[in-house]
């Protein structure tokens, strides 16, 4: 699959370079500024095949969720963090950049590309229940969204509502950066569980919280980023993107007019399926009670493991209070991309203000009015139930402790690991409504006694949501080139008599094409 | 069909009836044993001839109806009740088994109820079914003692709790991601004692185990050594909601089993009394299926209703749940049910059906919801409006009638099994017995007005001669809930010295797992008030 | 002077709310009783019933952690703090600039989020059941409710609050407009699933197994579940308040003076008990839909809210 990417890439780039008089970036930009349209779009086409199969995006993405399981964690943030973002590096540099610019369909293309993947890559996040490749399907979701932004800026640039393309490539980069610094946290956090307990599956999990709180913690933090809520960093990046789609409308055009309210509905409803996607990775990975032995006997990871985390999981939330710092850098990327975009696009530092829009958000205040807030009820709390104690009989206690009461097992005893929720249940109820989508199998085997049909001997269930673009696209290609190869052997069988054959029947045709050509 | 019904009711079912199963008109089959009481044969055999002789009657058409345990001191004795309607014919097998290994082979491969009732003989009595499929503890409470068998002579007083048995071994259901949830056995609200245990995936119910017998409270050791007359205390407090019918088919065991005649009126009075009931009971559950699916306006209406109704038994019987009214021998009202009264009461529950059917959600919630297919709810063996929901003619009233069906009598049965059969069913029922109160207050009825003390029938009219020996008797009634099923046995002083109790929950209770296969479950208390099924009748 | 007031005014909105909540949830309760024929209890038990809960014992759960602990007051603070950014009594709140309308979602999610996951932290059956019921309808919730913002802010320019009312106030012919009525039938929608109404929760159920927000507070005792019973009713009120002065702003306080406050509050009060008495008339004669047609009827709203913006970029 990256092959292919590879080989797509250097097509495109060997055709550009071709045209130009060398391989530096100025020749290649001089260069796209001469290009014929149809030279142009075949050179973005192959660029843009190569690298979105980079990024991760629908349909390029097969690898994504194979290779991210199976590398070990530390490759798995890496390739989440820094790879996948290259793919978005050479749409932008390319695209923007070196052929500055580009009809509107070029950009039209990335936005369904990246709204396909936002989509597709988040319903199959949500369904899995192994933690990394969740994790891998949410970098094809957030690269989806990115290539939103890429392809918005596109199509407004385009109509050269340049302050709103600035805007838009603002939010999809800062997003890329966003999304590295919290993918490259939950990947460590997961590599933190794995090494931990060696499991994956968070069906076999629950309970860390109390045996590896710090991980618990960071993963709680790189959690709440991925599901773009207050307090998280790419909530941010989202809102931008938001914004940007929002002032859509003076860019005029039926394109635009039927592509924003779908853009906006894509990230919209990946931002629902991303809450629950992320309240499932966490809730039942971290919280309640072990599901297996080996999630019971966890211990902590090492401090080193610890401090890259931490190291992590500061720069998500150094992003989510003050994202103003990296805005200076993002507008110089955004200029470098587009000498039409140097305008910053986001003022302000302790409250973003959107430039030449009315649009303002506080991420700093937010937050810290949020931990005012729950400081605040809890202390009040305790302080109402500190009044009630100096009259009640607690008088000799200076503090009321919370008494340990007993879980509501409906009077049936003690609830075991079993009777908790799992991964798999969680994820039922979305399963059910994207049914159409994603095309689930599953089957409830029922061994009856041979005495009675109504006498069960035992019972077995059995779940798989397949990966449908992996098996409606890739699985015929495969076969495909699998018959192909085949009758490729009958045809070869070693016989220089047929090969001359060959040769014969091919001159011939040759001829035949030419007589009638002429 | 109501014609059919009346032909099939020989003239003198009103009376006794004694010793003449014989006699019935029509019948092929050979009689099976010797004539012991109403309609009913009994045939004492060896445990090897009751697979055969089982198999043989379950093919004319019999149905198991009770299977009780005995002990008769030195030895125990298992009785195998058959029944089959149309005409009405009983049969007894009787097998007397050694105290010390009683064994009795398993007919669980060829009756469903067959096998629970052995399960529930095995806990109670200790009496072995061999080669049984699933021989895993019933009616045992996990507190209670190895090898404590309750309803044996010498089980001696209840044992304190210990954790003996350990938890139920539930059935683990394979496969990645599934998950149990526990309920009960005790609920939020006013729910009798019950511990579901699901098995699911997300809101899909693989499996469901329902787990009673919380409140076992020996009942029928209870009523030994009381006489008939100080049986109707316990058999009135059998199932609360259940008063009417429990009553009506111990009397009906006993005067089976003395022989004993019922006067026309009051047989007439004992119907209305069983029709009161199963409208108070069908209109309250008809609300409470409106309830459960957020539709508390219908509930609050069904409510209100069931209050006039529950004031007018308190008006007719002295008891809101008509107590007191039925005896061995008589029944008795203070006055008749006011027709105009009851007949509003009806256009009432009728509007209310019509609203919630009419209503798209709630008839959504409804269709196919639980569905308990007709070949399942035969098999199980089921009873009442859950088995005529799923097209299953069965209705004691006709089968096994007591008094003369007028024309207004219909059997009322729907094929789709699901929650919405059994609510049409059920609304159905209560038009029929408005109908059939209606014909009925043409006949006499026994009347004793308010002002008058409340007549005991002192002293039982024993046919002469016939109390000198120990006596056997069989009393089925349909109650609300579907067919009850009481056996009696007397000795020589007319003491009662064994009392089986079968409500048609013992039946039913299978039956809602089955209907819940592939439903989900944010459904299941939907489901369950549809069936609506007695602990108390069950765990007894 | 107009920064003094506005301040005022942001405080006490976050005042009225805190108080009136309880009263707004007592109302609707009271007003389905009559309905229903039935007495009902008096419009101020739910504050009696906080009462009570408050002077009770704190209790912890066996084996549940801080989530569990920390989810009360998260729920309230966020609460609390979109009703104190979001204009309800005016639209000179200095606050205003901190958060725009996807903001004031996404708080309002977030609560949502705490309270699943203290459903799942308590390892009940009950609870994770709750938390992926929840999780699935605010999957499907979240979306319509910011198609809907996004619907109402085209037209503005802006997603900030204060400026979409200020620019209803001045354009009221906007409300009857397709975009604006199809995004009110949208949130409307979104707010009954989201604050658990019927026909997708029935707030008034004893049947576990059906159960959404309950199922999730199941092991809520004493203080703890004052506090949560509390933040329900508070967004309650904040979802009906949002809802109302979206579509129908008139009344509330623009600029500086107290008794454009002091008639705010009173417009306000009648506005959102309207609307509760809308929604409370309503579901007497509503029932609870089957789990798996929430979704659908979701979608419908989704799509509606798509319309809706689609209207608003084609009738610009």
């Amino acid at each position: 699959m990256t092959h292919f990417g590879v080989v797509a890439i250097v097509i495109g780039l060997m055709l550009f370079i071709a045209h130009a008089s060398s391989d530096t970036f100025a020749s290649l930009r001089q260069a796209g500024a001469e290009l014929s349209p149809a030279v142009r779009s075949t050179i973005f086409l192959a660029v843009l095949v190569g690298f979105a199969s980079k990024a991760g995006a629908v349909p390029l993405h097969a690898w994504l969720p194979r290779a991210h399981p199976e590398a070990p964690s530390q490759v798995s943030a890496l390739m989440s963090a820094a790879m996948v973002n290259l793919g978005v590096y050479g749409i932008v540099r390319v695209g923007f950049d070196l052929l500055g610019g580009g009809p509107r369909w070029w950009w039209l293309l990335v936005l369904v590309v990246g709204a396909v993947s936002a989509v597709y890559g988040i319903l199959q996040a949500a369904m899995t229940s192994d933690l990394k490749r969740l994790l891998g399907y949410s970098t094809t979701e957030n690269l989806g969204l990115v290539l939103i932004g890429v392809g918005a800026a596109g199509v407004f640039a385009s109509a050269g509502a340049h302050v709103l393309a600035g805007l838009a490539l603002t939010a999809a980069l800062l997003h890329v950066i966003n999304h590295a610094a919290f993918k490259t946290l939950l990947f460590l956090s997961a590599g933190s569980v794995l090494h931990a307990t060696g499991l994956r599956d968070l069906d076999g999990l629950g309970g860390l919280r109390a045996r590896m709180p710090v991980t618990t913690g960071l993963f709680a933090v790189g959690a709440l980023a991925a599901s773009a809520l207050p307090l998280g960093n790419a909530f941010v990046s989202e809102w931008l993107l938001l914004q940007s789609l929002v002032h859509g409308l003076p860019v005029s055009g039926v394109a635009t007019a039927i592509t924003m309210p779908a853009a906006v509905a894509v990230v919209a409803l990946t931002a629902g399926l991303a809450v629950a996607t992320f309240v499932k990775a966490f809730g039942i990975g971290f919280l309640a009670r072990p599901r297996s032995s080996a999630a019971e006997r966890a211990t902590e990871s090492p401090v080193s493991m610890r401090v890259g985390m931490g190291l992590a999981a500061l720069a998500c939330v150094a992003l989510a209070v003050v994202p103003a710092m990296v805005m200076p850098g993002l507008a110089r990327a955004a200029g470098a991309a587009d000498s039409m975009l140097g305008e910053p696009a986001v003022r302000g530092a302790v409250t973003l203000r959107l430039a030449g829009f009315a649009g303002s958000l506080s991420p700093l205040l937010v937050t810290a009015a949020l931990l005012v807030g729950v400081a605040a009820v809890v202390a009040g709390l305790r302080l109402a139930t500190v009044r009630r104690t100096r009259h009640g009989r607690l008088t000799h206690r200076a503090r009321p402790t919370r008494r340990d009461a007993r879980l509501w097992d409906c009077g049936a005893g003690p609830l075991t690991a079993r009777m908790e929720y799992t991964a798999t249940s969680f994820a039922e109820p979305l399963q059910r409504v994207f049914d159409d989508v994603l095309e689930p199998e599953q089957d409830v085997d029922v061994t009856h006694l041979q005495e009675s049909r109504y006498l069960v001997d035992s019972i077995e269930y059995r779940r798989r949501v397949p990966d449908r673009i992996e098996r409606r696209l890739y699985q015929p290609l495969l076969a495909f080139a699998r018959a192909w190869g085949q009758a490729g052997r009958q045809l070869a069988t070693g016989s220089v008599h047929r090969y001359l054959g060959y040769g014969f029947y091919a001159v011939a045709g040759l001829l035949v094409v030419l007589a009638v050509t002429r | 069909m109501t014609d059919t019904v009346n032909d099939a009711i020989p003239d003198n079912v009103s009376g006794n009836g004694h010793h003449d199963a014989t006699a019935s008109a029509g019948t092929v089959t050979q009689p099976h044993g010797q004539p012991v009481g109403h309609r009913r044969t009994a045939l004492t055999i060896t445990p090897a001839q009751l697979p055969d002789l089982a198999a043989g009657l379950l093919s004319e058409g019999f149905r198991v109806a009770l299977v009780a345990g005995h002990d008769d001191g030195e030895s125990l004795r298992a009785v195998y009740l058959f029944v089959a309607a149309q005409p009405d014919r009983r049969v007894e097998l009787h097998l007397p088994l050694e105290a010390g290994k009683p064994h009795v082979p398993s007919l669980a491969a060829m009756s469903f109820p067959a096998g629970r009732f052995e399960r529930e003989m095995y806990d109670l009595f200790g009496i072995v079914p061999d080669d049984h499929p699933l021989p895993a503890r019933l009616v045992r409470h996990f507190h209670w003692p190895r090898g404590w068998h309750p309803m044996r002579r010498d089980a001696g007083d209840p044992p304190g709790f210990g954790d003996i048995e350990g938890p139920y071994p539930f059935r683990t259901v394979e496969g990645h991601g599934v998950y149990e949830i526990p309920v009960g056995p005790v609920h939020a609200g006013l729910i009798e004692p019950g511990h579901f245990r699901f098995s699911v995936v997300g809101e899909t119910i693989l499996n469901l185990k329902a787990r009673l017998w919380f409140v076992h409270k020996g009942v029928e050791k209870l009523f030994h050594g009381r006489t008939p007359e100080e049986g109707i205390e316990l058999a009135e407090r059998i199932s609360g909601d259940t008063a009417v019918g429990h009553t009506l088919a111990f009397c009906l065991a006993v005067e089976d089993a003395l022989g004993l005649d019922v006067p026309p009126a009051a047989c007439a009075t004992r119907a209305i009394l069983l029709e009161l009931e199963r409208i108070y009971n069908h209109i309250t559950d008809i609300g409470a299926l409106c309830n459960d699916v957020g539709h508390g306006i219908l509930n609050a209406h069904a409510q209100h209703i069931r209050e006039q109704l529950l004031r007018i038994n308190a008006h007719l019987t002295g008891h809101r749940l008509l107590r007191g009214a039925i005896r061995p021998g008589t029944a008795n009202l203070r006055q008749a049910p006011d027709l105009n009264q009851l007949a509003a009461i009806a256009t009432d529950i009728d509007d209310i059906a019509g609203l919630a059917l009419g209503h798209t959600v709630v008839r959504e919630r409804f269709t196919g919801t639980a569905i308990l297919n007709n070949q399942q709810a035969a098999d199980l063996g089921t009873l009442g409006y859950v088995a005529r929901a799923s097209g299953i003619d069965i209705d004691a009233r006709r089968d096994h009638p007591f008094h003369r069906l007028g024309p207004s009598f219909a059997v009322r049965t729907h094929t789709d099994g699901d929650v919405l059969a059994r609510f049409l069913v059920r609304a159905e029922e209560i038009k029929t017995s408005v109908a059939m109160i209606a014909e009925l207050l043409d006949d006499n009825l026994t009347l004793t007005p308010a002002s008058e003390p409340s007549k005991h029938t002192g002293h039982l009219e024993v046919r002469a001669g016939t109390a000198a020996q120990p006596r056997s008797g069989v009393g089925i009634a349909e109650g609300w809930r579907g067919t009850i099923t009481h056996r009696v046995e007397l000795d020589t002083h007319g003491v009662l010295t064994r009392v089986k109790v079968v409500d048609p929950s013992f039946f039913n209770w299978p039956a809602l797992p089955v209907a819940l296969a592939d439903t989900i479950v944010p459904d299941f208390p939907l489901t369950n008030k549809s069936f609506n099924l007695s602990y108390a009748g069950n765990d007894l | 002077m107009t920064g003094v007031t506005g301040a005022l005014g942001a405080v006490l909105q976050v005042a009225v709310i805190a108080v009136g909540s309880p009263y707004l949830v007592g109302a609707m309760r009271q007003v389905r009783a009559r309905l229903e024929g039935r007495a009902g209890p008096d419009v101020a038990q739910p504050w009696r019933d906080l009462r009570k809960l408050l002077r009770k014992e704190s209790l912890t759960p066996h084996g549940t952690s801080e989530v569990f602990r920390l989810t009360p007051a998260v729920l309230v603070a966020s609460t609390v703090l979109v009703a104190a950014v979001a204009p309800f009594l005016t639209t000179a709140s200095p606050l205003d600039p901190v958060a725009d309308l996807f903001a004031v979602v996404a708080l309002l999610t977030l609560g949502t989020v705490a309270l699943a996951l203290a459903g799942i932290d308590t390892g009940t059956a009950f609870g994770g059941m709750g938390a992926s019921r929840e999780m699935t309808i605010t999957a499907l919730v979240e979306p319509t409710l910011l198609v809907a913002i996004f619907a109402l802010s085209v037209p503005v320019g802006s997603t900030n609050l204060g400026a979409i009312v200020n620019s209803t106030l001045h354009d009221p012919a906007r409300v009857v407009s397709p975009v604006s009525l199809l995004a009110a039938v949208a949130l409307a929608v979104a707010i009954i699933a989201e604050t658990g109404r019927l026909p997708v929760d029935n707030p008034s159920t004893h049947l576990e197994l059906t159960m959404v927000h309950e199922a999730m507070v199941l092991e809520y005792a004493g203080p703890d579940l004052a506090l949560v019973e509390w933040a329900s009713a508070m967004r309650l009120t904040v979802f009906l308040g949002l809802l109302a002065n979206l579509f129908a702003p008139w009344g509330i306080a623009t600029g500086s003076g107290l008794a454009g406050l002091v008639l705010a509050v009173i417009v306000f009060a009648v506005k959102v008990g309207l609307l509760g008495l809308l929604l409370a008339v309503g579901e007497v004669f509503l029932a609870k839909l089957r789990l798996f047609r929430v979704p659908e009827l979701l979608a419908g709203s989704f799509l509606l809210a798509l319309l809706a913006v689609a209207a608003s970029f084609f009738l610009a």
